[in-house]
């Protein structure tokens, strides 16, 4: 806040002291336009689906279900099975459909961040799959795939602590961004993706990559947590929409009884 | 009672105010928390909180009654392979055991590999779920001849006879038989 207060002040000193623009014309602190739709799919237990940008993503969940095979089941709690994907299509070269290591690695850390806010405990020697398909990528694809699993995993019912939800920040030209877009994370110095529990105030995500002096991580870290909560009131407004839906069939129901 | 929208994580109220119920839990501040998408119940009255989720899981319940085939016997144990819940279709698997309820001087009696049973969800112990045909609505559904694989039809209590064959088997027969399947 600091750091921006000065910067105000030397632009009505010098006049107009170029206001960083991004290469997409965004401000520094300014997501791109973002969309969550819960409940999209009408096979999967659970679903929902992100925009951000140019970011389209799918989730599905499957589950509780028995675990097979049998010898991996756990006897204390669930089994979290994350599977992050990006599509042939999904980028503008088309990419081979075969998990990369890259594929795997998210796919690991997401899990990580999921079970924390799931409660596992309660479905003993049983999985749960979570299935994330990148239709279309344009950077900071991993928070946003974080954040369309937490909304479909609520919506199939699943118990959960709290949502997940997850934004990035980054340095772009010694500027601290948010939202980092794709050009911006190929040619930016610095990319921080972190993942929280806005409730409980807990972070469950958070990776680093480029250089950072500790100021600016404190700077980036504040925006990418801001630009999280902004996304979660959408999950939450996502979320609520389909229950909406819900309490006029049951009211319906009811009256035919009466 | 009042009734509004719950999600994960929303914050209900606190634990010296309500009494938390099904379907919420308490944070390490003490603060009452939904655990699902659903709508929360405020019982004033008792000092209750819950909150109702509004999908269900597709997930097995002690009590729930099931259709299913016996693929394997081992010793006096069936493997059942459930295919209905309460007579509505499952798109998943699952399996159980069942056992006769009574000391049987043959399993055969009883139930054998291919037939369909109805029975009721005792126990969800040890890795699998533990079926019942203790009741007279519950047992074997539908049948074939161990000779031919003709139909049987019931002929007097836990008796069948093949229709093609005139061969006559015992079975813990269900009162349903016939009728479900």
């Amino acid at each position: 806040m600091s750091n921006k207060k000065g910067k105000k002040k030397k632009e009505s000193n010098e006049e107009k002291e170029e206001e960083f623009i991004r290469i997409d014309g965004r401000k520094p602190d300014e997501m791109r336009p973002y969309k969550i739709r819960a409940h999209i799919l009408r096979n999967a237990d659970g679903s929902a689906e992100i925009r951000l940008g140019g970011n389209w993503i799918i989730a599905a969940v499957y589950g509780p279900k028995e675990h097979f095979p049998k010898f991996e089941i756990s006897q204390d709690k669930a089994i979290l099975n994350c599977r992050y994907h990006m599509t042939p299509y999904s980028t503008t070269e088309r990419k081979s459909p075969k998990p990369s290591r890259r594929e795997i690695e998210l796919s690991k850390v997401i899990k990580n961040a999921l079970e924390q806010a799931v409660v596992l405990e309660e479905f003993p020697e049983m999985s749960i799959d979570v299935y994330m398909e990148v239709a279309q990528a344009e950077g900071s694809t991993r928070v946003a795939s974080v954040t369309a699993a937490a909304v479909a995993l609520a919506d199939a019912g699943i118990p959960m602590r709290d949502l997940v939800v997850g934004c990035s920040a980054g340095k772009v030209n010694g500027h601290i961004i948010l939202d980092v877009g794709e050009e911006e994370d190929k040619e930016g110095e610095a990319d921080l993706p972190i993942a929280i529990m806005p409730n409980l105030r807990k972070v469950v995500l958070l990776q680093m990559d480029g250089k950072l002096t500790h100021e600016e991580f404190k700077e980036a870290f504040d925006l990418a947590l801001k630009g999280a909560m902004e996304l979660y009131e959408e999950q939450v407004r996502a979320l609520t929409t389909i229950l909406k839906d819900m309490e006029i069939i049951e009211e319906g129901v009811k009256d035919e009884k009466e | 009672m009042e009734r509004e929208k719950g999600y994960p994580g929303k914050e209900i109220g606190v634990m010296e105010e309500y009494l938390a119920d099904r379907g919420t839990y308490i944070d390490w501040n003490g603060i009452i928390r939904s655990k699902y998408l659903g709508f929360i119940f405020k019982d004033n009255e008792m000092r209750k909180v819950f909150v109702k989720p509004f999908r269900k899981l597709k997930i097995l319940e002690v009590g729930d009654t099931v259709l299913g085939r016996i693929i394997n016997v081992s010793g006096v144990f069936g493997y059942v392979r459930i295919e209905a819940v309460n007579l509505k279709p499952l798109d998943r698997d699952f399996n159980g055991i069942v056992y006769p309820h009574r000391i049987v001087n043959r399993i055969d009696d009883v139930y054998r590999e291919g037939d369909y049973i109805l029975a009721k969800v005792i126990s969800k112990v040890n890795r699998s779920l533990h079926l019942s045909i203790a009741e007279p609505d519950l047992g074997v559904v539908s049948a074939k001849c161990s000779y031919c694989g003709g139909r049987m039809r019931p002929i007097g209590k836990n008796k069948l006879r093949c229709m093609r064959c005139s061969n006559i088997e015992m079975r813990k027969l269900s009162r349903l038989y016939g009728r479900v399947i």
